[in-house]
This record gives structure tokens, C-alpha cells and sequence, in this order.
């Protein structure tokens, strides 16, 4: 057993240009004909060698952001409405598959939510990554298949070798992820975008491959955007986070700030209800209601409806803009007159 | 048995042959299973938490009789359902029902939601038309989702609002007995803790029993009367949950224990983690004696050799480790307790 620092506050080189730049980005899902907004105005930057962690609420379109940056969103339920993805200077934005087939698995790699959406049922996992390593590189088929099983003992997988002619079905949840995962860093990306990808992992096998995303970030200065439900693995492993609600980005910070002192009362309600902060076997406090449907948004604050320091005449008119500076955002009108609790305060 | 007892499972075995596909590339076999035993007792949920792999999914799917087991028996209400066929299985399976952990895999893609959460219902509880709607509505509110998703397909959801309509699938028979397969790891804080409070809820009033298998331990203790603990395939440790999660007996529980992420500031600045080094052994080559041998930092030669055997641990529940009973001793009591809380001092080197 080793003990290891929990988290190494890394330099984070400024100055040069960022690796993924999302200007004012709009995209509208097509539902039963209709054009509806799931993502509103998003301005995000990540650096080279960069965590930036991603919460906020289900279905407040975090998976969204993520394929939209790997150009995955079929056009076919989608509609850009404005700004503009770049990933190291290439644009994403209106780019057909070919086009992308460029930047998919060297520059980008991406860690999928569920699994099985990445998984194809018919081939062995380990011929599957192998067929990743071969588009990118080319090469021999033994060539990649080595890499391939070099690449699942380094997310942890045990008996590799044998268990690389394994079907996904053959599996468990985890293994299965673990998978995705080595199928994603196959090509050492530069930037590694990963959809919750520790969810099915239980707790030591969640800090190994913590551990192993680290390692890649310092010895390849990979970038890395996590999108997690889990505030605590955020707050020991991401430089900056930020908060996202129904498609609108409403708070962005550097970690401990953010945990310290929240400034969006979404976020301080969010830290509040950490099974940490609660009793065992009564009811966990909750946040009342519920975000608001696509579409349906609210002229002002869309967190109004639930927001325990709403004022009338204020908070819902007309839309929020964002406070703060560069590194310190966040979509409260009343955000400099309210000292709101964060993860430490019961 | 006492008569509180719902599902149980006697001694289980699940053996998964390595020979797959259509060329039958021989791989060796599995020990998914390795003698398990644990009880569902009434109105109570035993969290069942371990290392990814070591059997969790297939523990739920052979309780539920979703899958043969290789030996061992399954005991519903005391009877003997292990060798249940079709017609009878039919009879369980409205009694009982799981939320798999894949949501992607186990909703019907060409299926809308409201017709994924009413099919059980009108198979189970005969509603249909209005009533069948009716409790599909509600059912979509219980678990935080709007009624207007009852059009949508599978994929237009985003993944925890799959997750939820699994849960509401499962809810809608109304079972006795429910397995929740990560049921809720991928759902943020506020509505994991809707639907925590909702199983709560449905467990005070109806008295609802739950096996509760998650890797996420403060989830497991909040929900959870009893807490198991799998590694490779066997049960390390048993007991009352806050027992488990305050005085770990096994040394892979602590390690467990240790690797939870923090989220307050204060707590991580002071912890230090205890990442477990080493492979876990191959299920296909399991190790001679103690399953967690290779990577155990007390492990001593019958460590190695034997098996040890479930012993009574103080404060309730038992545990599978020889330090518990050959291990060192200090004035004739065990070290094995003491043993973890040195270890953290230990090894911060
Ligand atoms: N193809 C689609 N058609 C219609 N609606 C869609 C489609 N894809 C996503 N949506 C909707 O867009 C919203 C955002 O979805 P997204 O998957 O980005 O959420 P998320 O933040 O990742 O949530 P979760 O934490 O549950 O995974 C959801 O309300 C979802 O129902
Ligand atoms: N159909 C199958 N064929 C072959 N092996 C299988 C099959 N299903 C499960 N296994 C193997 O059995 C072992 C236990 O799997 P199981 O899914 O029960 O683990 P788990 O504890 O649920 O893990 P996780 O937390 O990763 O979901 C694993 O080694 C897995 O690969
Ligand atoms: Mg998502
Ligand atoms: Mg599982």
C-alpha cells in the first residue's frame, strides 16, 4: 500500500493559447419537430495539462456540452444556434464526420457515460481497442493487440491477456468501463473528455484510475474535462469546476474556493445535500423542485422557482448576466449580498 | 430461519465457463460466486458494496433467479425456488425486481418511456387505459421526471433520466423485493437524494426489502440496516452498518473505507489515501487461501494457505480474516481491529 498526496495544486500554464475554447455556445435538440434550447450562451476554456470538472444537475446537459465538443451530436436532432467550439485551433462546429475523424481518438478522446454505447456487443473488447490503435497508427494487428492489453493493465484490469478476448456482455460494470477507458487514452489524446467515468467503480478501483488520469496529465500534460455527479471526486481531482443549470453555465471557479464559498446558491445547495452533511436512515435534505423542462425556462434567473434567497421584481425578470472576473463567475444577481454556506457548514 | 427472513441465499455458486463465441477460444472459467450466503430480512436493505468484479451484479441476478446458479439453493418465504421454471418464475418475478446497472442495455430502445414504465404495470397489477396512465404519471413524478417524458425513447433522455425510468419501471409492480443494481450512481446529489427518500419512504410504509448494491459506501450507510462486503467472489465481511463503516474489521474494508473522496475542504486537506497496490488476483486463478492475500499489508503464512473462516466481530456481524482469530494478539485480544488504526499513522511515510 501507498499513501499518495490527495491532490498536487499543479501549475497551470497560462498565457498560451488554451487547447479548447467554447465561445457563446447555442444548440437547440429538435423534439417532435420543434426546435428546443438545450445549451444557452456557454463560454468555457480548458489549457493544456488542465482539469476542469463539470456538474450540475441531471439533464442539464452536461453530456450535451461533451459530444458537442467531439462533434457527436447527430445533425439530425440538432440545430446550432450560435458560437462557435474550437479544439487547438480546429473548429468543431458544422463539421462533417469525415472531418473530424482527424481530431477523434489523437486530439480528443472521450470517456461515454454509459458503457455499452461505446462498446459494440459482437467483437472482443480487446480487438476493439485494437481497431482504435490501427485507425489512428496502422501497424500489425499483433503490434496492436499488445498495445492494446498494455493499455488495460495500465487502467487495472487484472489477467488482461485473458480477459482482452472477452465479450462486453462477459463483463461487469466495472471492467466494462475500465475498458472504455483504455480505449479512450489508447491514442493519448491531448484532451480527455469523460462522462462520468468512475460512476460503476467502486472506491479503490476509483482512486487507482484517478491515480492513472493524473499520471497521464503530468507526464503527457493531458488535459482533462471530468463531468461527474460526485462533488467529492471533483473536489480531489479538478482544478476548476463549474456549474451548469438547465444549459446555461452559473458558476465557474478554482475547486477550494468553490467548496470554501460557493456564490451561486445552486452551488452552496448542491454542497449542502453531500451524504456527509446528513444523518443516516432519515430522509436527506433535498432541494425542492425540480429544474425546469426544456424550453421552458423562465424569463430571469432560471434557478428562481427553488432558490431560497429569491426576490420578487429582481432575481425574475429579465436575464442573469454573469458577475465576477475571469476567474471567478457567476450568474447571481444578488450573489455580493449573500454570505452563502459551503461544504464545511452544516 | 427466522420467520423475518424474505430471500435468502444458501451457499451460492456461480461458475461462468471461459469458452465463448462462436471459435470456442478456451479462456478458463470464472468463479463469479464462491459460497455465498446472506439473508433479506423484511423491511430492511442489505447494502452490498466490494471491488468491481468480485460478483455484486451476478449476487442480485442469482437472488432473483435471473440466472441458474452452478449450486447452492435460493429460499423465497422459506420455499426452495432454486429450481423454479417459467410458469412459477413468472409468479416471483412480480414479487420481485431488480434496476440493472447498464440502463442503456436494459430499457427497450424502440419502446417509448411511458409504454417501458406502463408494460409492467398492466403485466403485473392488470391496470389498464386511464388507471394504467394515471399511475404511469405518477410514478414519472416520484422519481423527479416530467410527465411529458412519458413520449420520449430511450435515446432522448439524458443517462440519469434512463437511470430514473428504470427505477419507475421497477417501482411499478409493486415489489416486495427490490434489487438496485447502482441504481443511483449516476444520478447527481438532489435527485439521488429524491429517490433515496422515496425507497425510504416506500420501505416504512409498505415495508419494502432491498438488497442495495453500490460502490458508493456513504450512499450504502445512509440507506443500508446491514452492510455485506464481496471480494472475488466470497462475502469478507458481514454486519450492522455503521459496525462495518466505523470499525471495519477487514482490512479490505478499511481500505475501502479509506479511498472515499471528500468533499469538505477540511476533511481533505487532512486525509491522506490508502490506494491498494497490486493486481487483484484473476477470478479464472484465484489465490490458494484468503481471497485478499495478494494485496493485504497484514497478510501472514496461513494468509497464504487456508481459507478463513466467518467469525463474530464485537458490535455485531462477521468476518472472514485470520488476523480476527490466529492473528497477533495483545494480552490475548486481537490486533486485527487495533491493527487499522495504526495502519493509517502507519503509512503516511
Ligand atoms: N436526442 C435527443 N432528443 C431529445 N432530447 C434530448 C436528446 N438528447 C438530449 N436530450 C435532452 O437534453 C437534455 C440534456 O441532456 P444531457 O444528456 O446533456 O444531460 P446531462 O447533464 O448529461 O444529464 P445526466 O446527468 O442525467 O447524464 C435532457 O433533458 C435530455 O432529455
Ligand atoms: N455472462 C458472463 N460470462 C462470463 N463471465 C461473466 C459473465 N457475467 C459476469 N462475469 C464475470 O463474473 C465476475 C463478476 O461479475 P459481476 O458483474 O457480478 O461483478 P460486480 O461485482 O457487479 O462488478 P462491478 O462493480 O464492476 O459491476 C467478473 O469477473 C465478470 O467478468
Ligand atoms: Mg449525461
Ligand atoms: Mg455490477
Amino acid at each position: 500500500m501507498s499513501t499518495q498526496q490527495v491532490r498536487q495544486a499543479e501549475a497551470i500554464p497560462r498565457g498560451q493559447a488554451p487547447l479548447v475554447r467554447v465561445d457563446n455556445f447555442s444548440l437547440d435538440i429538435i423534439r417532435s419537430g420543434d426546435p428546443v434550447a438545450v445549451l444557452t450562451g456557454i463560454n468555457l476554456t480548458v489549457h493544456s495539462g488542465e482539469v476542469v470538472g463539470l456538474v450540475g444537475e441531471s439533464g442539464s446537459g452536461k453530456s450535451t456540452l461533451a459530444m458537442s465538443m467531439m462533434g457527436l451530436v447527430p445533425k439530425r436532432v440538432s440545430r446550432l444556434r450560435g458560437g462557435s467550439i474550437e479544439i487547438d485551433g480546429f473548429e468543431v462546429t458544422g463539421k462533417s464526420t469525415r472531418d473530424l475523424r482527424g481530431i477523434r481518438g489523437n486530439k480528443v478522446g472521450m470517456i461515454f457515460q454509459e458503457p455499452m454505447t461505446s462498446l459494440d456487443p459482437a467483437f472482443r473488447v480487446g480487438d476493439q481497442i485494437a481497431e482504435v490503435i490501427r485507425r489512428h497508427r496502422g501497424g500489425t494487428r499483433r503490434d496492436a493487440r499488445a498495445e492494446a492489453i498494455a493499455n488495460l493493465k495500465l487502467v487495472e484490469v487484472a489477467d488482461a491477456e485473458r480477459r482482452a478476448d472477452s465479450y462486453p456482455h462477459e463483463l461487469s460494470g466495472g471492467l466494462r468501463q475500465r475498458v472504455c477507458i483504455a480505449m479512450a487514452i489508447a491514442c493519448r489524446p491531448d484532451l480527455l473528455i469523460a462522462d462520468e467515468p468512475t460512476t460503476a467503480l467502486d472506491v479503490t478501483t476509483q482512486a487507482q484510475i484517478l491515480d492513472l488520469l493524473r499520471r497521464l496529465r503530468q507526464d503527457m500534460g493531458m488535459a482533462i474535462v471530468l463531468i461527474s455527479h460526485d462533488l467529492a471526486v471533483i473536489a480531489e481531482f479538478c482544478d476548476r469546476v463549474m456549474v451548469l443549470y438547465a444549459g446555461q453555465m452559473i458558476e465557474q471557479a478554482p475547486v477550494d474556493p468553490f467548496f470554501d464559498r460557493p456564490r451561486h446558491p445552486y452551488s452552496s445547495a448542491l454542497l449542502q445535500s453531500l451524504p456527509e452533511n446528513q444523518k443516516p436512515l432519515v430522509e436527506l435534505s433535498v432541494l425542492p423542485g425540480a429544474p425546469p423542462q426544456l424550453g421552458m425556462v423562465a424569463p430571469g434567473c432560471r434557478f428562481a422557482v427553488r432558490c431560497a434567497h429569491v426576490v420578487a421584481g429582481r432575481c425574475d425578470v429579465a436575464p442573469i448576466q454573469m458577475y465576477g472576473e475571469d476567474a471567478r463567475q457567476y450568474r447571481c444577481i444578488r450573489a455580493d449580498e449573500l454570505e452563502l454556506p459551503g461544504a464545511d457548514n452544516e | 430461519m427466522s420467520d423475518d427472513v424474505v430471500l435468502a441465499g444458501i451457499d451460492l455458486v456461480k461458475d461462468f465457463s471461459g469458452r465463448t463465441g462462436l471459435i470456442k477460444r478456451s479462456t478458463g472459467n470464472v468463479r463469479a460466486v464462491d459460497h455465498v450466503t446472506l439473508e433479506l430480512k423484511r423491511g430492511r436493505t442489505l447494502g452490498l458494496v466490494g471491488e468491481s468484479g468480485s460478483g455484486k451484479s451476478t449476487v442480485g441476478r442469482l437472488l432473483l433467479r435471473l440466472i441458474d446458479v452452478s449450486d447452492g439453493a435460493v429460499l423465497l418465504n422459506d420455499q426452495d425456488v432454486t429450481q423454479s421454471k417459467h410458469r412459477s418464475l413468472r409468479k416471483l418475478r412480480s414479487a420481485m425486481q431488480m434496476v440493472f446497472q447498464d440502463p442503456y442495455s436494459s430499457l427497450n430502445p424502440t419502446m417509448r418511456v411511458g409504454d417501458i414504465i406502463g408494460e409492467p404495470i398492466s403485466y403485473h397489477r392488470g391496470l389498464r387505459g386511464t388507471a394504467r396512465d394515471n399511475e404511469v404519471e405518477r410514478l414519472l413524478v416520484s422519481v423527479g421526471l416530467a410527465v411529458e417524458q412519458a413520449r420520449r425513447f430511450p435515446d432522448e433522455l439524458s443517462g440519469g433520466q434512463r437511470q430514473r425510468v428504470a427505477i419507475a419501471r421497477a417501482l411499478g409492480s409493486e415489489p416486495d423485493i427490490l434489487v438496485c443494481d447502482e441504481a443511483v450512481s449516476a444520478l447527481d446529489i438532489s435527485i439521488q437524494s429524491q429517490i433515496l427518500n422515496l425507497l425510504l419512504h416506500l420501505q416504512s410504509e409498505f415495508g419494502l426489502t432491498m438488497l442495495f448494491v453500490s460502490h458508493d459506501l456513504s450512499v450504502v450507510r445512509h440507506v443500508s440496516h446491514d452492510i455485506a462486503v464481496m471480494y472475488l467472489g466470497q462475502i469478507v465481511e458481514y454486519g450492522p452498518a455503521d459496525r462495518v463503516a466505523d470499525q471495519p474489521a477487514h482490512p479490505y474494508t478499511a481500505a475501502l473505507l479509506s479511498a472515499v473522496p471528500q468533499a469538505k475542504p477540511s476533511s481533505r486537506r487532512t486525509s491522506e489515501k490508502v490506494i491498494l497496490e497490486g493486481d487483484p488476483p484473476s477470478p479464472s486463478a484465484p489465490p490458494k487461501g484468503c481471497p485478499f492475500v495478494s494485496r493485504c499489508p497484514f497478510a501472514f503464512e496461513p494468509c497464504h494457505e487456508f481459507r478463513p473462516a466467518h467469525t463474530p466481530v464485537n458490535g455485531g456481524g462477521t468476518v472472514a480474516c485470520h488476523l480476527q482469530t490466529s492473528g497477533p494478539t495483545l494480552g490475548g485480544a486481537s490486533l486485527g481491529g487495533a491493527a487499522f488504526d495504526s495502519e493509517k499513522s502507519a503509512t503516511k511515510h
